[in-house]
């Protein structure tokens, strides 16, 4: 073979490894939060800045926290404090509501690792 | 000859190049939306963003629907039903609310009664029928008691058309273990209709897939009754509901107990024997009332309720964290925990 050969031999190999991860490997690492509210167009963050938003619902504001590529809800003025509990959400999809408040949270991103999760 | 040939080659294959490029690949839209007391997530694959838009309306409208008229304690057509049952007269019920009542009543009858959406009246007993969770204390042994002679259930509830009547003045429907369920259902119908042949309907946790998700299988994460992550998942197609009753949705805690929503018809106390059940079935209705019945029933009498519901893909982990399997589910699932936890299989009758 020439050195020709060798070269396009190389970059096809390159090239396959390169499209192996592509398309076949996963990352499910979230690089956005959406907050949905029942008012108002979404509010979208990006994950790179941390950042504190206070979003207004019907009991009050609700406190949405972003810190190290992850994304909470950190205070709410609901009863049941279900959505605080949850704790940090870091993959695509994953999504936390706060019902009383009308508040959601989700990430978004990458491809998502689960379509659904059920609980 | 050749050019001939040529240039019916280069014919066909430009009108292939143009037929292709006519046809247009349904992509997938995916809309989260509060309705239904709940976080609905659908995705749906569509063939333009205005068909997609149609769909989570209507979805939208339809779950905000049966949300407002099944609702166990707000003033709606449920509310009057109730409100009349105790009379034993017939009358005239809701029409959306009689398929809901008579496919509610042949479950029941399969549960052995561990399903039983005429046991309002204990439900709001125990203050699990408010938008808040109750507070406490737990109603007294006598209270209970005394709503347990009256021994409630589906069966007391006759149907004739749309009229209905109740023999028994102790009756009182809560669609709390099942709406959701059949609204599911009814929504992934309504797809249909549009002409939808792959989508995910995904109402607070509980869901129905149809079809693929493009060129693979719809995965679900099953989430981990006792704490935060993913136990397990599923890879879904066809058609397919995966629903599960938990002990961490509602409760409350009083004196250092937890007391939560899903109670025994049996013994008025909420069911404590399992942590969580996990039904996989076509029919998203007979999924959320088996996950309840199976849930009521525990871990001694699980796979026999299941066997009667015709249910068998089965989790149930129970209170002690041990994990069980129906073999139908033991097929299908794939555990994320690092370490396999020990699972035991159960076989169906």
């Amino acid at each position: 073979m020439k050195r020709g050969d060798w070269v396009v031999l190389i970059i096809a190999t390159l090239l396959i490894g390169a499209s192996y991860a592509h398309f076949w490997t996963t990352d499910t690492t979230a690089n956005a939060a959406v907050i949905l509210t029942d008012s108002g167009s979404p509010e979208r963050l990006t994950l790179d800045h941390d950042a504190t938003r206070r979003i207004p619902g019907p009991l009050g504001d609700t406190r949405v926290e972003i810190r190290d590529g992850r994304a909470r809800i950190a205070e709410s003025p609901c009863n049941d404090k279900f959505c605080v509990h949850y704790g940090w959400l870091d993959h695509t999809g994953e999504t936390i509501a706060c019902l009383p408040n009308r508040v959601v949270l989700q990430l978004t991103g990458s491809e998502r690792q689960y379509d659904a999760i059920n609980f | 000859m050749t050019t001939r040939l040529f240039r019916w080659a280069a014919t066909l294959s430009l009108s292939l190049v143009l037929v292709l490029a006519g046809c247009s690949r349904p992509e997938p839209h995916s809309e989260t939306l509060i309705a239904f007391g709940t976080l609905i997530d659908i995705t749906v694959y569509a063939e333009s963003p205005e068909q997609a838009q149609a769909a989570f309306r209507m979805a939208e409208d339809d779950f905000q629907y049966m949300h407002e008229s099944w609702h166990a304690w707000k003033p709606n057509t449920l509310g009057r039903i109730n409100l009349l049952l105790p009379t034993g007269e017939w009358f005239s019920a809701g029409p959306s609310l009689i398929p809901v009542t008579a496919q509610a009543t042949e479950l029941s009858k399969q549960s052995e009664g561990l399903f039983n959406p005429a046991i309002g009246q204990l439900i709001a007993l125990w203050g699990f029928q408010s938008d808040d969770l109750p507070e406490g204390p737990p109603p007294s042994p006598e209270e209970i008691q005394a709503l347990l002679e009256q021994a409630p259930a589906m069966s007391d509830i006759e149907l004739d058309g749309i009229r209905m009547r109740s023999t028994n003045p102790a009756v009182k429907l809560d669609y709390g273990a099942f709406a959701k369920g059949y609204g599911v259902d009814r929504v992934i119908e309504r797809l249909r209709e549009m002409g939808i042949t792959d989508a995910i309907v995904n109402a607070g946790g509980d869901l129905r897939a149809i079809g693929r998700h493009g060129d693979r299988d719809w995965r679900v994460g099953i989430r981990d009754p006792r704490g935060e992550g993913v136990i397990a998942s599923l890879e879904i197609a066809g058609d397919e509901s995966v629903f599960t009753s938990g002990n961490y949705e509602r409760y409350f805690e009083w004196d250092g107990r937890r007391y939560h929503h899903i109670i025994d018809p049996r013994t008025g106390y909420p069911a404590d024997d399992v942590l969580s059940v996990t039904v996989l079935h076509d029919s998203g209705a007979v999924a959320d009332a088996a996950a309840t019945a199976l849930f009521v029933a525990g871990r001694d009498e699980w796979p026999r309720i299941a066997g009667r519901m015709d249910v068998d893909a089965v989790m149930v982990i129970d209170a002690d964290g041990g994990i069980a399997l129906s073999p139908a589910m033991a097929e299908r699932i794939h555990f994320e925990t690092e370490a396999a936890p020990e699972v035991t299989v159960r076989s169906l009758p």
